[in-house]
């Protein structure tokens, strides 16, 4: 996502352009789409709450400017995710992650057919991804929200903090906690973690 | 500064957020101590992981019916800046009051009722009106009075002038 070019789309939407929303939504798509998921870790609760989250964001998109449109549009997935939650309290839990039987973890790669799959000497980094992917779905929601924001949104810990209501060293006590929780989920994969991730820079 | 707030402040160091005096202590600390760099290292790795495991993530298209619908859903004129629209409040403010200046209808007073004029009819007796008013009445006494002054006045000027008139016969009596 750049910022120049998205700054650009929205002073274009401002002035009228109904088009640069459309970009708008694409360059915003990937970030929002996997906080979103990372919050629910359900594909199509994910879409839902996604296409909501546009829905109500596009009546006041004007009024803001690209360097805090995310963390925007990263609070109202948060109240959208905290709302679906409470309605549907039997079904979904932030605790419990959405669509998951008994032992087997729902992944977005099952419900999507053929699109981006990497070539076959990536399985392996699919598969950490995906244990990684899992370990921050274990995390209790509140860290887990800290996690997801500083990581797929950049978002400030002030900003964390205001979102949540609370102080910024309970935001940044959560993310403590998250990355020990992390540390210690992911001990064995640490160093394929370390060596993958030093690879890809 | 215990192990916890250290942390804490690698974290905000790495989002960006520690600033001033404090970010040039933490970053020749970093410098200095190798086990410090291995523990900011591990926290950065931890949160970038995060990220690149859903970097790797297929990413769902935008069905178009949805992204029609997030079209839709948009407000379709253009917004103004803040401060145009403050201006153009203001403006808008000025003109409606002064049309409401030269336009407002003129008041008719449809509820009021009018009461027809006062007519006195021919068989009022207006001196008793008149005559009931003290002020009519005083004026009427000192009217009086002053006739009663003027009367012996008049006498005397009437006395004058006859003798006056007796004198001037009686001269031209005597030339004749």
């Amino acid at each position: 996502m750049e910022a120049v070019s998205l700054e650009r789309d929205l002073l274009e939407y401002r002035n009228g352009d109904v088009q640069a929303l459309g970009r708008i939504v694409d360059q915003t798509r990937k970030p929002l789409y996997h906080f979103i998921y990372g919050m629910v870790q359900d594909p199509h609760v994910a879409e839902d709450v996604f296409q909501d989250v546009w829905l109500r964001a596009v009546k006041g998109l004007h009024r803001y400017k690209s360097d805090r449109l995310l963390s925007w549009l990263f609070r109202i997935a948060r109240n959208r995710v905290i709302d679906l939650t409470r309605k549907r309290k039997a079904d979904i839990s932030l605790q419990d992650p959405v669509g998951r039987q008994e032992g087997e973890p729902a992944r977005l790669e099952n419900f999507i057919q053929g699109t981006e799959r990497g070539p076959r000497q990536n399985t392996g980094n699919h598969e950490l991804a995906g244990r990684i992917r899992d370990a921050v779905a274990a995390l209790p929601p509140e860290q887990r929200e800290v996690y997801l924001l500083r990581s797929e949104g950049d978002t400030p810990f002030k900003v964390i903090a205001e979102q949540q209501g609370v102080s910024i060293n309970t935001a940044l006590a959560r993310m403590q906690y998250a990355l020990r929780h992390l540390r210690e989920a992911l001990a064995s994969d640490y160093e394929e973690i370390q060596q993958t991730l030093q690879e890809g820079t | 500064m215990n192990h916890s707030d250290l942390e804490q402040a690698l974290l905000l160091l790495q989002s960006g957020e520690l600033q001033g005096e404090e970010r040039r202590r933490l970053e020749a600390s970093l410098a200095a101590d190798p086990e410090l760099q291995a523990r900011a290292a591990e926290l950065q790795l931890l949160q970038s992981a995060g990220h690149w495991s859903t970097e790797t993530l297929p990413l769902p298209e935008i069905p178009e019916l949805n992204r029609e619908r997030i079209l839709q859903a948009a407000p379709r004129h253009r917004h103004l800046p803040r401060l145009q629209l403050i201006l153009a409040a203001a403006a808008m403010l000025l003109v409606g009051i002064n049309l409401w200046n030269h336009l407002a209808p003129v008041p008719t007073f449809e509820h009021l009722v009018i009461a027809p004029p006062r007519v006195q009819s021919p068989e009022l007796n207006v001196m008793s009106e008149v005559e009931e008013d003290p002020l009519i009445s005083e004026l009427a006494e000192l009217d009086a009075e002053l006739a009663l002054l003027e009367e012996p006045l008049l006498d005397a000027l009437q006395d004058e002038l006859l003798d006056a008139w007796a004198e001037e016969l009686l001269q031209l009596e005597d030339t004749i």
